[in-house]
């Protein structure tokens, strides 16, 4: 997608400002060049890293930041909510590449996602795969239960974001933040060992 | 359920204690809470939190390994082509590379080879560019134990790959454990994986990702080092992106300041051999995370105790000081901080070296007790090294330098020595620089070739050789310290007859008299240093006053050790009569000359004076400063000696341990005079009953003295005469008599029938054989005994009163009552008079009195 429609460094500037003022419509188009730009990192990086032992879905995204955002031009309201959006491109990245996993797994024609889509450089292995499904589905659950909640899991697990730059990100308090997190992750544990 | 409901209990018990949750719970839930089991999932909620904090955590850190991790499959299958190769078999596969057998496919001739072939495309270009560049460094890596590096590129699909020697072999650590190997092996082994290292950091090349599955060992017990410089390729795209938490190598083989992206340096592969060697040691990985720095090599020494380690046939104390050792070098390879490792492979292998040969460590700070065991159990190895650092040898040299600037007579002569000095350090081993340790004496070696090759000034020369040769001889190298006081002799031969050469020349007589004083020949060193005074005397005026005493000190010296202690008096006190020319000038050779008199005076049997003199001594020691010099520990030595003989043992032993330091400072812990300390050190022990500490002191000195000086030195044979008493005293008549006769013959060789010492051999000889019940043999060795002391002191003197006592109590046993009692009042009457009621020889006398009394009043 990037490849054929370039976006400039100044077009994602824009949209996000409009995303922090409340266009939620710039999430639309801000999304795919994250989700983009967050699996080419995870390849990027993985080749600068070549022999690491650990790896980092938090440096994956603050690469994809410094790559899209110029540096310096973005307070930290706006850097926070780059990172929110961010993360969510991060867990739809994570359960494409676990589907993708399953699906080839099983043998299965996989419907239910294109497989252009479908990231093509993370591997993961069957069990972190399963373990990212039964979370989705579970995270999933408490959107409808609380949809805050959720999306703290998705900034502080899949975005990496620190207690303040999640607080930034939902206009909420850090102590709210940080209770929240709290219960959200004693509710999706209990969730996911229940089924 | 009430979600918010939920989240409002549940958040009001955060930052509570949780054995408050259920009653607190209980008592804020409505009835309609606990209806919807609202309370239950509160309770359930806050439980699980701690649960739920390792599931995230661990799912997170799975997902990060997985992103690591790419294992994009570019596996090759057997019969696959590779370039001019085709794939015989996997044989590893890791996280980053699979690694595969391969043959050579054109047929022409046979070589089997091992491709690794990266599971990560890299950035074409780049590392291109790399292995041209590192190709022809690892091109020329070529050692035993380093598998070759053959080829090494980018496959059309753009992974990079190396193709190397293939080698068969099991990865160190599982061959170690499974063939349980015996401890001399795997040293053998641990060996060449540091050689090969060392050959490569040689090269400049550092390894980088050494750990067992990278060492592998053959059948036929040769290791191989795979991956050797690979990483330095590898890694290298690393640096490019300056990535301050990079971290690079294996996480369990890393070296602390890897975490702080230190580049890979020497300091990092002697860190990750002391890993390897640790879990060969032990069959246990080393977490360094759980020790505090002070406290590792403790936990070391523990785990290799603990372990299943075999030290072969190695038992009891030997055993012990390999533990201690392995664990001291381990702790220093395993140092986190990279300064205080060991600066070079050759260094590690130098002091693995020196634990097979039982020579001290370079790691281990030396105790007394730990040196001394450590020769005690080299006893066969006949090696005398003075290993120093290099600061020691700085010293050495500084100390020479110093003797050239107080004979400076004009300035030519100080630059041509000190040019000469410097020449001979700066052509020293390289490596010494690199602080290696180089032994003094084979860098001396060094300057006595440069020394014979010197030509047209033949007075340096004979200069040099002799302060090379005074050098050689306090380093306890006496006899070639002789050899090059005599090529200095022969140089002055041909010097023309002017009263400066004729000066220099008696004063290597005096350095000659004092070689023969120390080897216990005082008539060669009397007439000796008699020729050094003669002329000395002839010069009068252009010889110091300090030279003088100097001189006639070591005529007082030499007379006492001749058994003429009045003389001995005599003489120093001509020295310090030369010395109080110059009255407003304290100096040294003022203790020598006490010291001197103290020690007359103590063979004088005049005990009070000669404290009196070494107490005096030492308060002009004092005044000159705590500098430990010879005559410092001669002083100590005579006071230790006086202090002894006076019965005050414990303090005699204090002052000796003193001493054994000192000496230990001064001329290293295996010279002669360190070994002499030791050896009154040994006798007051054995004063004190404490046989089995002066027996193994002993024992240690006797094969060291031996091998060093033969059977007839003055040491050798003191040594001996400790032990016969030893023995004696343990009542092992047997081995007493053994010692005994090899010192009554040393004795006579070396100071002729006539010398008190012989007079004490046949003392000995007569107790013994007394014990063993052999009275005929006895009384001959003690009447044999009683006629040469009383040639040489007369009839008062403590000795004689002690052989006079013996001889009463062997005609006790032979029940003659006259002669008995007879004796033993000519013993008691003497002791009196010469030492006083309070001496352990009156006192003895007195006890075999009393034992004795019934049989008399019975008879």
């Amino acid at each position: 997608m990037t490849e054929n429609n370039p976006v400039s460094s100044s077009e994602i500037t824009t949209y996000l400002h409009e995303f922090s003022n409340g266009n939620k419509k710039a999430l639309d188009m801000l999304f795919p060049i994250v989700y983009d730009e967050l699996q080419k990192g995870a390849h990027h990086l993985r080749k600068q890293f070549f022999n690491l032992d650990t790896f980092n879905t938090t440096a994956i995204v603050h690469e994809a930041y410094l790559k899209l955002i110029q540096a310096g031009s973005f307070d930290v309201k706006s850097r926070s909510h780059f990172f929110f959006i961010a993360a969510k491109a991060m867990r739809q990245v994570l359960i494409n590449a676990s589907l993708r996993k399953q699906t080839l797994k099983r043998g299965e024609n996989p419907l239910k996602v294109e497989m252009k889509d479908i990231d093509n450089n993370i591997h993961l292995s069957d069990q972190t795969a399963e373990d990212l499904l039964m979370l989705n589905d579970a995270l999933k659950k408490l959107e409808i239960q609380d949809e805050r909640q959720a999306q703290i899991v998705e900034c502080r697990f899949f975005g990496g974001m620190t207690i303040e730059e999640t607080a930034i990100a939902l206009d909420i308090s850090p102590a709210t933040v940080k209770r929240s997190w709290n219960m959200a992750k004693a509710w999706l544990y209990i969730e996911l060992n229940e089924q | 359920m009430n979600w918010d409901r939920v989240s409002e209990l549940h958040e009001s018990c955060l930052d509570m204690p949780s054995r408050q949750w259920k009653e607190w719970i209980d008592q804020n839930c409505t009835h309609e809470d606990k209806s919807q089991g609202i309370d239950t999932m509160v309770l359930k909620l806050l439980k699980s939190s701690s649960k739920a904090d390792a599931f995230f955590s661990a799912l997170h850190k799975n997902i990060d390994d997985d992103l690591g991790d790419e294992s994009e499959d570019n596996s090759l299958k057997p019969g696959d082509k590779f370039g001019k190769f085709r794939i015989t078999r996997e044989i590893g596969h890791g996280g980053m590379a699979r690694v595969y057998l391969c043959s050579r496919d054109d047929g022409q001739f046979e070589q089997q080879v091992a491709v690794k072939i990266m599971k990560m495309k890299g950035d074409v270009e780049f590392l291109k560019d790399k292995f041209r560049q590192e190709q022809q460094i690892l091109a020329g890596i070529n050692h035993p134990n380093i598998a070759r590096l053959y080829d090494g590129g980018i496959t059309p699909e753009g992974y990079p790959y190396i193709v190397m020697e293939y080698v068969e072999g099991r990865a160190i650590d599982e061959y170690c454990h499974k063939h349980n190997l015996p401890f001399n092996e795997l040293i053998e082994l641990f060996k060449q994986v540091c050689n090969a290292m060392q050959y490569a950091h040689n090269k400049l090349i550092v390894h980088h990702d050494i750990k067992p599955a990278n060492i592998l060992v053959s059948k036929e017990g040769n290791v191989k080092l795979l991956d050797f410089g690979i990483s330095q390729v590898i890694f290298s795209q690393e640096k490019e992106v300056q990535k301050e938490d990079a971290f690079s190598g294996t996480l369990k083989y890393a070296a602390p300041e890897q975490f702080s992206s230190a580049p890979p340096s020497v300091e990092s592969d002697i860190y990750k051999l002391g890993l390897v060697f640790y879990n060969l040691l032990t069959n246990k990985h080393y977490d360094y995370t759980r020790m505090e720095e002070q406290d590792k090599e403790k936990e070391i020494l523990k785990t290799i105790k603990d372990s299943s380690l075999k030290l072969g046939a190695t038992r009891g104390l030997k055993e012990k000081l390999i533990r201690e050792d392995l664990a001291a070098i381990l702790s220093r390879c395993l140092a986190t901080d990279p300064s205080l490792r060991f600066m070079s492979v050759s260094e590690l292998l130098h002091d693995l070296q020196n634990m097979l040969r039982m020579y001290p460590l370079h790691s281990r700070k030396a105790t007394l007790g730990y040196s001394l065991a450590k020769r005690y159990l080299r006893n066969k190895k006949k090696v005398w090294l003075v290993t120093f650092f290099n600061l020691a040898l700085l010293v050495v040299l500084v100390f020479w330098i110093s003797q050239f600037i107080q004979t400076i007579k004009e300035k030519e002569r100080a630059e041509y020595l000190l040019a000469f000095v410097f020449d001979i350090f700066e052509s020293a081993d390289p490596e010494l620089r690199q602080g290696e340790t180089v032994t003094v004496v084979e860098l001396l070696e060094n300057s006595i070739e440069k020394i014979d090759s010197i030509e047209n000034r033949p007075e340096f020369q004979a200069e040099l050789y002799h302060s090379t040769g005074m050098i050689l001889t306090r380093l306890g190298e006496w006899e070639r310290g002789n050899d090059l006081y005599h090529k200095a002799l022969e140089v002055f031969e041909i010097l023309p007859d002017k009263p400066e050469y004729q000066i220099d020349m008696a004063h290597l007589y005096r350095d000659i008299a004092a070689y023969y004083r120390n080897l216990g020949e005082p008539a060669l060193a009397d007439s000796i240093i008699s020729r050094t005074l003669e002329i000395y005397t002839a010069n009068s005026s252009q010889v110091s006053s300090a030279d003088k005493a100097k001189a006639w000190n070591i005529k007082a010296h030499v007379a006492r050790i001749d058994a003429r202690p009045e003389e001995g008096v005599e003489f120093a006190q001509k020295a310090m009569s030369f010395l109080d020319q110059n009255s407003d000038v304290v100096s040294w050779e003022h203790v020598t000359a006490k010291a001197n008199i103290a020690a007359a005076l103590k063979d004088l049997s005049r005990y009070d004076e000669s404290l009196q003199e070494a107490l005096e001594a030492i308060e002009i020691m004092e005044l000159l400063g705590d500098e430990i010099n010879s005559t410092r520990v001669m002083l100590y030595e005579n006071y230790a000696i006086a202090l002894a003989q006076s019965g005050k043992t414990e303090q005699a032993i204090d002052v000796q341990k003193e001493l054994v330091e000192m000496n230990t400072k001064l001329y290293g812990e295996q010279s002669p005079t360190t070994m002499i300390s030791l050896m009154n050190m040994a006798g007051n022990y054995y004063r004190l009953n404490q046989y089995h500490v002066s027996d193994s002191i002993n024992l240690m000195l006797l094969d060291v003295f031996m091998d060093r000086f033969g059977p007839t030195n003055n040491y050798t044979l003191s040594v001996m005469y400790n032990l016969s008493s030893s023995f004696y005293s343990q009542r092992k008549f047997e081995k007493a008599l053994e010692f005994q006769y090899q010192v009554l013959e040393g004795d006579i060789e070396n100071f002729g029938g006539e010398h008190p010492y012989v007079a004490g051999g046949y003392y000995s000889l007569g107790l013994s054989y007394m014990e063993l019940e052999q009275y005929e043999k006895a009384r001959e060795n003690l009447f044999r005994s009683l006629k040469i002391y009383e040639e040489n002191y007369g009839e008062d003197h403590h000795q004689i009163a002690r052989v006079y006592g013996k001889i009463a109590e062997l005609y006790c046993r032979l029940e003659d009552a006259d002669n008995c009692s007879n004796y033993f009042d000519k013993a008691y009457e003497i002791a009196m008079d010469v030492v006083g009621e309070e001496h352990p020889t009156t006192q003895s006398i007195v006890e075999r009195m009393e034992v004795y009394e019934n049989f008399l009043s019975g008879l």
